[in-house]
């Protein structure tokens, strides 16, 4: 293309060096006095004030309430932030024993249950077959008469109340209420439980749970046990586990036995993919050896679990040698009981227990949790119409049960079904009656995480739609039967506050929320004789089907944050895929995105194939928790549900529900799907942008990758610890110290701006890659999500439907974990082969001190600020995408359609989920760049306040939002000039480096290098064991 | 040879829309100028001027400029209110201070509106002016427990964010930049609130006694001596 131009006054301005604000003026000519008139809009806008104004809340600033997060069992403690009497955003309560501050992604992505747009708004009733809206005084009316009804009639015996499983008082309280209409006790559910744990560790320690001290242990050995990515209680052992490895120095090696990589799997050092079925005896020839109970030669057990022998004899001997070491059992399979006992043994051989098992510190967050077998029983009766009358709160079965067990067919058999849900799930449509529960947000609860400790549960907000609390409304049926009525407070609130002590306990304990004192006991846990058949099937490989780390049994599956929100290991989102080994799919002709049928004995999927190569080659692996039939716009039709595939099969120990080890045959199908992934690439191509050093390398500091040279003079001006405020090439004129204009720039500019250096110091021994950051960044700074299928025209044919945009590289996070595979080839083309190291990687905004994206806009909307940030500044942006040509880090997201808008057909926050918007970030409009800003929000309101109270911002003083959210505390922001602040001491770190440091690009995101723990070479072990 | 492209003629058509508008809003415009007191502060003349002045309505919102009458400017700008509320017999008479009612100018971005409730906690006196329609108003209001749904008068555009306590406590005055409001019967828009006049101050600096003579008050010899006050302009202290 020519650059020449035959129009005189363009080749007048072009004679010029052309400025970058003259560029424009260039381009604008004709059509700037069209586009002012477009942008006037005839709305009154209203000023509305309280009625009364409520003592504690101070207009445009946060009131906070600590409360209790119901997300899953494990029951952490959250902060919830609400501004002008609505919750904006949920934290972890520094207080709290269980989380200490720290929240994953599902515990943040309740605002978006709170605010769902598909709550139900009101009670319904059944009308043929739809469900029509009602009042609350016909709803309730209607219930209690049928309740009075089964109890005089008898039928009250032999109904039945699924709930979901959760801590505190609510199931005693529940159960009482059930005994009072003559009714049997609850079923508390949870299809993600590790229940085969749970029944080992009470046969071995007499508790369901034991405190798990990760850091006490010099070796974690996992089998299946996915503590990272949601087994048992996944922030606590998540914070745990980053201790102990930032201590680099004596930090546990993770070995994860297992045939399939989670996310646990890649954290570590090694990798043992013992062949679905065989773990069990594997243990046992470990148990032998280490001197347990349990018999069998190791080389044999591994032969037969296609492992090499002398990984598992270099396991046994390091067993042997790191004490106290800790071993973790979980997973799904026909024998998860029976393994789970073994590795008890092994832990008790070891002396494990007391140093990295304390039974003393256990956890309560799996008391009273029914078996998976009870689930199948009640839904046998209701096939058999033996129950009259059925109650389902909070879980929805007909999802998340094994197809086998054939619930919504039985459930529909049941003459009268209730259902306390707020939302339209897929149980819950099959309902008669629905008497929507409040949030958890919106109610009164407790928890008790730790024995002798109270987390208590407080309304945040008042509740969004015309729902009430399910307790409320148990004790308004309870009121109209003579016989309970004076066994009840006026409400559940008194319930509560009955366990702290009355009224002024409650109101003295709610600051922090966090109490000595103790629930209602946990009833005694319901079971059900087990039905065997786990490995039944015909089939040549093995299907492992794995409870999703972000969506968990599928209750995440109606938040938009959840679903757009990558899967940490496969890095697909809105979309369910077949994991397949390239060997097997090359062995099939099978390639990545053709659609693929699993089918076993009970049913079949079908979904595009994912290759992954860290799955065995003869196991296909599919995550539960999509797919469903309802559950509101953003679950509906999405994925396919993997339960679907199994039968009726439990653990004939515990009861648990088989997911692992049942016989399927895979053959592709017609068609295929782009994968809805935000991955590149899954491999560095020598760039190194996640780097690792081992042990030995960090001790002496050789052989580590990527020592860059740097072009040109950076590597003699610029220093690690980011001291420059701003880099002398990046602002030109005002970079030049003798330049008379320095203004702001200059340090000694009264204001001072310029002597602070926003700064991150990301630590990849810490990350996990769990993502919670990145829901974290979408909560705070109105991120929308892109991924619904109504929010992409319909342009390309083969790319539409769920993730359509996120297809076409469209996605929004401002933060995403980037996961590679350091292997030599690209991954379709690789063997199986255990060993491969992973590396994930936290990418955002690097806030370059020598910014490529600045100098190319045209209209100053990026630029860099004295204070050290790359600013986006929105209503400057005109889009033309220069910037995000330049970035090399790929931070810069573009507003392809008008998400922020109400009126577009793209909208991203339909009513009510805009009332979670924070009020202290813009929402983008439709053209406009946008990308991570160091939650400069958060920046400024640090500095309001501390000018407020006449002082400076204090060092630690605040931080951004994904650094507060973080499980693993990977991140620590602050400001690197100024050495009080612990980020400018952790710049110094010989792990330190700059992604693309060669760019000379000066970026304030330091990287801590990862630290990988080999096995140690057999000699040094058998050294060691000497000794 | 070539046609004359369409989009010629959208520039045509928006000159025209606009002239009709304003001459539309002139003609509708009421001109009675206030007559000029004795003795007239510099607020009191401006905001005299600009009531008059300021061509009125259509007034209408733009993401670029906020309440625009599409000269580019929301001065003067008084929409009517549903309840009309006095202000200088508040300021004036009964000596309230603004952040009696505005209670969180000073430690919030917000400054905040009376609730409902602080109006009635001296209008549930019978005695206050007992005939009055906007005071039936009022306590009607109440009495079906509804905020009163005021009509704004400055507002900046949402990506703008103006931190009212950092300038209150900094010793602006707030008739600086919402004019005597204590002045007014009926509130109007008395600055343009668009960009130019923000970083003006930033960069010029807030004089301790302009503000105070725009607020009515004669500076003292304090106020006289104190050095201008600047404030840093970089554009993310705002847009964010």
């Amino acid at each position: 293309m020519s650059t020449e131009t035959k129009d005189p006054a363009i080749a007048d301005v072009i004679a010029e060096p052309v400025r970058r604000r003259d560029f424009l003026k260039v381009l604008g000519v004709g059509g700037a006095a069209v586009t002012a008139v477009g942008c006037y809009s005839d709305q009154v806008e209203k000023l509305i004030p309280y009625v009364a104004s409520p003592d504690e809340t101070v207009p445009g600033v946060s009131t906070y309430y600590a409360s209790t997060c119901r997300e899953c069992a494990a029951g952490c403690g959250i902060i919830v932030e609400t501004r002008d009497g609505r919750a904006i955003k949920v934290e972890g309560n520094p207080a709290h024993p269980v989380n200490r501050g720290a929240l994953c992604a599902r515990g943040q992505a309740s605002l978006q249950g709170l605010y769902n747009p598909d709550r139900f708004a009101t009670p319904m009733k059944r009308q043929g077959d739809t469900l029509v809206a009602t009042t609350w005084d016909d709803a309730i009316a209607t219930l209690s008469a049928k309740l009075a009804d089964a109890k005089q009639s008898g039928a009250a015996k032999d109904a039945v109340f699924i709930n979901q499983h959760e801590q505190g008082s609510f199931p005693a309280f529940l159960d009482q209420w059930l005994a009072g209409f003559g009714m049997p006790a609850h079923l508390a559910y949870d299809a993600e439980a590790p229940i085969s744990t749970v029944a080992a560790n009470r046969q071995a320690f007499g508790v369901s749970w034991p405190g798990y001290d990760l850091g006490a242990a010099k070796i974690i050995v996992s089998f299946a046990a996915d503590f990272l990515d949601g087994w048992g209680l996944p922030v606590p052992q998540q914070l745990a586990f980053a201790d102990a490895r930032a201590r680099i120095e004596g930090a546990p090696r993770l070995v994860y036995v297992g045939p399939r990589r989670s996310l646990t799997g890649l954290n570590a050092d090694t990798w043992i993919p013992a062949r679905p079925g065989t773990v069990q005896q594997l243990a046992e020839a470990i148990a032998a050896a280490v001197g347990g109970r349990g018999a069998g030669d190791l080389k044999g057990a591994a032969e037969r679990s296609g492992v090499s022998a002398e990984a598992v004899e270099a396991l046994v001997a390091e067993l042997k040698a790191a004490k106290p070491s800790l071993l973790l059992a979980g997973g799904a399979g026909p024998n998860a009981t029976a393994l789970a006992s073994t590795i008890n043994d092994i832990n008790k051989a070891l002396g494990n227990v007391g140093q990295t098992i304390k039974p003393a510190e256990a956890s309560q967050a799996f008391e009273g949790i029914a078996t998976h077998a009870a689930l199948r029983d009640a839904a046998e009766r209701m096939a058999a119409g033996r129950v009259p009358v059925a109650f389902v709160r909070g879980a929805d079965p007909v999802h998340s049960m094994p197809g086998g067990a054939k619930f919504a067919e039985a459930f529909a058999k049941v003459p009268f079904k209730v259902s306390f849900s707020s939302y339209p799930d897929d149980t819950t449509q099959l309902c008669d009656l629905v008497l929507p529960d409040n949030h958890s947000l919106e109610s009164w609860g407790d928890a008790e995480p730790v024995k002798g400790t109270l987390s208590l549960q407080q309304p945040a907000m008042d509740p969004v739609f015309s729902t009430r609390a399910t307790a409320d409304v148990l004790i308004a049926l309870a009121k109209a039967d003579p016989q309970m009525a004076g066994r009840y407070p006026a409400d559940y609130r008194g319930v509560i506050a009955a366990r702290v002590g009355g009224n002024a306990g409650l109101v003295a304990a709610l600051p922090t929320a966090v109490t000595r004192g103790s629930a209602l006991p946990a009833p005694a846990p319901k079971s059900a004789a087990p039905k065997g058949g786990g490995a039944a099937g015909q089939g040549d490989y093995f299907l492992y089907v794995y409870q999703s780390p972000v969506l968990g049994d599928g209750r995440g599956a109606n938040k938009p944050w959840l679903q757009e929100l990558p899967d940490p290991v496969t890095k697909i989102a809105w979309q369910t895929v077949v994991e397949l080994h390239p060997e097997t799919a090359r062995k099939l002709s099978i390639a990545q995105g053709d659609h693929v049928t699993v089918t076993t004995s009970t049913g079949s999927l079908t979904a595009p194939a994912y290759l992954y190569i860290g799955i065995r080659p003869d196991t296909v692996a599919v995550a539960a928790g999509r797919g469903h039939a309802a559950y509101g716009r953003y679950a509906r039709g999405c994925g396919s549900n993997a339960m679907a595939l199994l039968g009726v099969a439990e653990d004939m120990r515990s009861g648990q529900m088989v997911l692992a080890g049942v016989r399927a045959s895979i053959a592709r199908a017609t068609g295929e799907s782009r994968l809805v992934t935000t991955e590149g690439s899954a491999r560095q191509h020598d760039r190194g942008i996640a780097q690792a050093v081992t042990l030995e390398q960090f001790r002496t500091g050789e052989g580590v990758e990527h020592e860059h040279t740097f072009p040109g003079q950076a590597s003699t001006e610029f220093l690690p610890g980011l001291r420059a405020p701003v880099a002398n090439d990046a602002q030109g004129d005002l970079g030049d110290p003798k330049s008379a204009q320095k203004g702001q720039y200059d340090p000694d500019h009264w204001s001072g701006v310029a002597k602070r250096r926003w700064a991150m110091v990301v630590d990849l021994a810490r990350c996990t890659g769990c993502s919670a950051c990145v829901t974290a960044c979408y909560a705070e700074n109105n991120i929308p999500t892109v991924g619904a299928p109504w929010q992409g025209p319909q342009l390309w044919p083969n790319v539409t439907g769920h993730g359509a945009n996120v297809v076409r590289g469209r996605e929004m996070a401002w933060i995403r974990l980037e996961r590679y595979f350091e292997i030599d080839r690209e991954p379709k083309d690789v063997e199986f082969n255990a060993e491969f190291d992973t590396r994930v990687i936290p990418m955002m905004c690097q806030q370059c001190g020598n910014a490529p994206c600045e100098p190319v806009c045209p209209v100053y909307a990026t630029y860099h600020s004295p204070d050290g940030l790359n600013v986006q500044v929105y209503n400057r942006c005109v889009g033309t995408r220069y910037c995000s040509n330049g970035c090399p880090y790929k931070v810069r997201y573009f507003n392809w359609f008008g998400y922020g808008e109400p009126n577009r057909a793209q909208y991203a926050f339909p009513e009510p989920l805009n009332w979670q918007l924070n009020p202290d970030v813009t929402v983008r409009g439709k053209g406009v760049m946008e990308k991570c800003t160091f939650c400069v929000q958060r920046i400024r309101e640090a500095e309001n306040r501390a000018r407020l109270e006449n002082r400076e911002v204090q060092p630690d003083e605040f931080t951004v939002a994904c650094a507060q959210a973080c499980p693993s505390r990977a991140l620590t922001f602050g400001d690197a000039a100024d050495e009080q602040w612990a980020v400018a001491r952790m710049v110094e770190d010989k792990r330190a480096y700059h992604v693309f440091e060669e760019l000379n690009t000066y970026t304030a995101v330091v990287y801590l290098r990862k630290v990988n723990h080999p096995a140690a070479a057999p000699a040094n072990v058998a050294a060691a064991e000497a000794r | 040879m070539k046609r004359p492209s369409r989009w010629v003629f959208v520039p045509a058509a928006a000159a025209l829309t606009l002239a009709a508008s304003i001459i539309t809003a002139s003609a509708r415009a009421p001109q009675g100028n206030a007559p000029a007191p004795a003795q007239e502060t510099l607020t009191q003349k401006a905001n005299r001027e600009a009531a008059g002045k300021a061509p009125r309505g259509p007034f209408a919102y733009s993401g670029a400029s906020g309440y625009t009458n599409y000269l580019g400017g929301g001065v003067g700008r008084s929409p009517v209110q549903p309840i009309k509320f006095p202000h200088p017999v508040h300021v004036n008479t009964l000596k309230l201070n603004c952040v009696y009612c505005h209670f969180s100018a000073f430690k919030s971005p917000d400054p905040g509106l009376p609730a409902v409730s602080t109006c009635i906690g001296c209008h549930q006196n019978p005695t206050i002016l007992p005939a009055s329609p906007d005071l039936a108003k009022l306590k009607d209001y109440a009495a079906k427990g509804q905020p009163i749904p005021w009509v704004r008068v400055h507002k900046v555009p949402e990506y703008v964010h103006f931190p009212h306590m950092r300038h209150v406590n900094a010793g602006v005055t707030c008739q600086s930049c919402h004019g005597q409001v204590n002045n007014m019967p009926q509130v109007f828009q008395y600055a343009s609130l668009n960009m130019g006049w923000c970083v003006s101050c930033h960069v010029k600096g807030y004089s301790p006694a302009e503000g105070l003579r725009s607020a009515g008050y004669t500076p003292d010899s304090a106020a006289l001596a104190a050095p201008r006050k600047r404030a840093t302009y970089d554009c993310s202290n705002c847009h964010y």
